[in-house]
């Protein structure tokens, strides 16, 4: 027994210092280049840093260096932490100087004030970002200010339902990529499947569980925010400034409708409320007819790289634009950043015409890629992994695409040049009326945030279940109806309302 | 023990205290790092419970923010959700403690009579593999028994000519599929611990006991039983002072957060989850915490409390 617990002591003890060891290899900048500006810059990673990272940061420092004098240090961080150890970095007074916002926006940085203004700063240095992002811009505002620089190659995405080739060769169904379809179009389409292909085989494939079928069918803005803070149901293209509950509306209780009719009809599996598999997974197993996505032409070959079977797009919504589609990624500066106009003539930088984002991306050319085609503008390339290197042993690949102008960013083979004549095409087609109104408009939730987080998990509850039609309609929109306005959504749509009367009035 | 010492001579009382102090010092040594850890893991990072009174801006600092009283709590009574996400993690918790620790001790008290050594050694490794199992693992194996369409239960009803169920949208069946997996994953652990009291009884009261003519049934009512109540009641405060918090992976993986099982399945940590994913809310999910570590705390010392008054030498503190 006396053995036992000295034991336990002697592991308690290797413990303890184990923990005090591990918090103490911290690793510190360092700053000795003249006198040039330290900048500290998160670097977003799927997990592993990349090995190649000094070499990166030498090459990138080479160039940024002499040019605005500044030395850039390289941050990797996981891409699941990034939001708290950005923000556990500033409030523990660490050097972080430009915050990578990913697919969060900047509201939850701002409610703890992380992020500085950039409206100044813009104003008088960001000549670049101006002509590289345009109306993307939009994506970092909150309530009128400007606190972040969207990264974004495409100016508009279109929605649509994609389905494999060669299905809908053997069911002999075309579809045009221009036009427009609507659920009947494709009711008919999965009506032909099912009857062809019968039992265990199904034509949605959906990582239901989150996800919400409704803004794949319908223009609805979002106005900065989540489906759950109030919308506009005709996405702000019709002239309506109504901000509205999209749960409520008559127009989700068809949608809830169809889709529990599609369940029942076996195009939607009934599992589908507590599936977990990613959409694209679903259909590399061969039983799905498609899902739905947003349908740019760049997204053809992604989605048939990523099911495995080529993929067409059946087009649900045109391609338009609002202030959410700009929020993917963004770039702040950090409220503590000791030389905000340094930093911000960094960041600029980076969307000007030159190859620091291909670098920061991809990496050294002949290090881990080469070249096999160029493009019209510096940075327009198709590339391939250099000799001896693939997607496993890279010295440095960045899988979410970050920095800069991505429209003069390369490409991996098998895509091509088109690619950049898409993504022209797509951006300067855009009509006014497909523009919503509220560009820039982002909800600010921190004075009803209690409410909001009441919302959002009475939305987790049942949008994912009505998605998959697994319940009938009938029973659970009234409960789901009820649930919302006992968490107070009503305040919530109140206080969006307000929000965007004012910011109305002042454009 | 001190009202003890007083009734001897006041030197005596010295000497022992000498060589009390003498005897235990080493042991203090010895704890030493283990407390300093306890320290700096349990005790410094206490004041983080300020964050949940406060608007949490990072530049001002956590002392710096502005207090905002009680908001961070509201969010956790803003609906009807409140009453059920508290009941849920309640009443599971007191049918897991209480059927736990039932199971618990029939399963050690029937291990401790195998008497093949080998053999008792595969039924506890057997017991006890679930527990080494990750939630994810459980929440699949589950799921191969419930599916719609490949599940094993729907399979053979489908075989038998019957209507099958559609588990993870059917909330009535959900209680008994948490608590048997509850069971079935921390039987094993519990188990070592009653099977290592057992073990350790003195096997004189046992050869009295069967000299006597005690059946087994009779031995273990009336001595291991009995003889196990320290342990048992330890345990049982202990598990008390975790009634308000509840086991994510299982009511989270489980039931695979279907949100037509929320009314059954939601518990707190459950529910701290779905509103805050999205936000990320310091100040919101410390305030939720700290509400859950205040009812735990309670309720320790009320438990502490009613098992001093009927038996003082086995309470806690």
């Amino acid at each position: 027994m006396k053995m036992k617990k000295l034991t336990a002591l002697l592991l308690t003890a290797a413990l303890a210092l184990g923990t005090l060891t591990a918090s103490g290899q911290e690793e510190t900048p360092q700053t000795d280049e003249g006198d040039y500006y330290e900048i500290v810059m998160a670097v977003p990673t799927l997990g592993a840093e990349p090995s190649g990272l000094a070499d990166v940061e030498a090459a990138l420092n080479a160039e940024v260096g002499p040019e605005l004098g500044v030395k850039v240090t390289m941050y990797p961080i996981s891409l699941a932490d990034l939001y708290s150890q950005q923000t556990l970095l500033v409030s523990s007074g660490d050097k972080l100087d430009l915050i990578s916002v990913f697919f969060s926006g900047v509201g939850p940085y701002l409610s703890m004030g992380a992020l500085m203004e950039l409206d100044d700063l813009y104003a008088a240095y960001g000549a670049d970002i101006k002509a590289a992002e345009g109306i993307a811009v939009a994506g970092g505002y909150y309530n009128g200010k400007l606190y972040a620089i969207p990264s974004e190659e495409k100016l508009a995405r279109s929605y649509g339902f994609f389905a494999r080739a060669d299905i809908l060769q053997e069911l002999n169904m075309s579809y045009d990529a221009n036009a427009v379809y609507s659920y009947d179009d494709l009711e008919a389409l999965f009506a032909a499947y099912k009857e062809k292909y019968g039992d265990g085989y199904y034509c949605i494939a959906g990582n239901t569980a989150t996800s919400d079928f409704y803004t794949y069918l319908h223009e609805v803005d979002v106005l900065g925010g989540g489906t759950s803070d109030g919308v506009l149901m005709d996405g702000g293209l019709g002239g309506n400034t109504t901000v509205e509950s999209m749960y409520q509306s008559e127009a989700y209780g068809d949608y809830a409708q169809r889709m529990y009719d599609w369940a029942q009809k076996g195009y939607i599996p009934a599992d589908a409320a507590t599936n977990t598999d990613t959409n694209t997974l679903q259909i590399q197993s061969g039983y799905y007819l498609g899902c739905f996505s947003s349908t740019e032409t760049d997204m053809i070959s992604n989605m048939s790289r990523d099911c495995g079977y080529e993929m067409v797009p059946i087009n649900t919504i045109a391609p338009w634009c609002q202030t959410s589609m700009y929020q993917t990624t963004m770039w702040g500066i950090s409220a503590t950043c000791e030389n905000p106009e340094k930093t911000f003539q960094f960041l600029n930088y980076m969307y000007a015409d030159n190859t620091i984002d291909n670098l920061l991306t991809y990496g050294l050319e002949g290090v881990s890629y080469e070249v096999v085609e160029k493009g019209e503008k510096d940075g327009q390339m198709v590339i391939r992994y250099a000799d001896g290197v693939d997607a496993a042993n890279t010295p440095y690949n960045m899988a979410m695409h970050v920095y800069g102008d991505k429209t003069t960013i390369a490409v991996f083979e098998p895509m091509t040049l088109d690619y950049y004549t898409m993504c022209e095409q797509l951006n300067n087609s855009i009509p006014d009326n497909r523009k919503s109104v509220t560009l820039g408009y982002v909800f600010d939730s921190t004075p009803v945030s209690s409410q909001a987080s009441a919302v959002s998990a009475v939305v987790q509850q049942y949008c994912g279940l009505i998605a998959a039609g697994a319940q009938n309609p009938d029973v659970v929109l009234p409960e789901f109806r009820d649930a919302l306005k006992a968490a107070g959504e009503d305040e919530i749509i109140a206080e969006n309302q307000k929000q965007l009367d004012a910011w109305l009035a002042q454009q | 023990m001190a009202a003890k010492a007083n009734t001897h001579p006041n030197g005596m009382v010295l000497n022992r205290r000498k060589i009390r102090w003498r005897r235990i010092i080493p042991m203090y040594l010895m704890a030493l790092p283990g407390i300093i850890y306890l320290i700096c893991n349990n005790y410094i990072p206490m004041f983080g419970i300020i964050i949940a009174f406060k608007k949490l801006n990072v530049v001002q600092g956590f002392f710096g923010s502005d207090w905002c009283g009680f908001d961070n709590f509201k969010f956790l009574f803003r609906s009807d959700t409140a009453f059920t996400i508290i009941r849920n993690t309640v009443m599971y918790n007191v049918v897991f403690i209480v059927l736990g620790t039932c199971i618990s001790i029939g399963a050690a008290i029937l291990l401790n009579e195998v008497r093949s050594k080998f053999a008792s050694r595969i039924y506890q490794s057997l017991i006890l593999l679930p527990y080494l199992m990750s939630w994810v693992v459980v929440s699949y194996l589950v799921y191969a028994i419930m599916a719609n369409d490949t599940g094993l239960i729907n399979a053979m009803l489908r075989a038998a000519g019957k209507e099958t169920i559609n588990w993870y949208q059917t909330k009535k069946y959900w209680p008994f599929i948490l608590t048997f997996c509850h069971i079935w994953k921390g039987t094993g652990y519990s188990m070592i611990i009653y099977l290592s009291s057992i073990v350790g009884l003195s096997q004189d009261y046992f050869e009295a006991a069967r000299i006597d003519g005690a059946t087994k049934w009779q031995q273990i009512k009336k001595i291991t039983i009995p003889l196990l109540k320290p342990t048992i009641i330890t345990m049982f405060i202990l598990s008390v002072g975790r009634i308000f918090a509840s086991d994510f992976g299982l009511f989270y993986q489980v039931p695979k957060n279907s949100g037509a099982l929320y009314e059954v399945t939601q518990t707190i940590d459950v529910y701290v989850y779905n509103a805050l994913m999205q936000r990320s809310d310091y100040g919101m999910s410390s305030a939720a915490s700290v509400f859950q570590s205040i009812v735990g705390f309670i309720l320790v010392i009320t438990a502490n409390k009613i098992v001093s008054k009927y038996s003082a030498e086995n309470a806690l503190f």
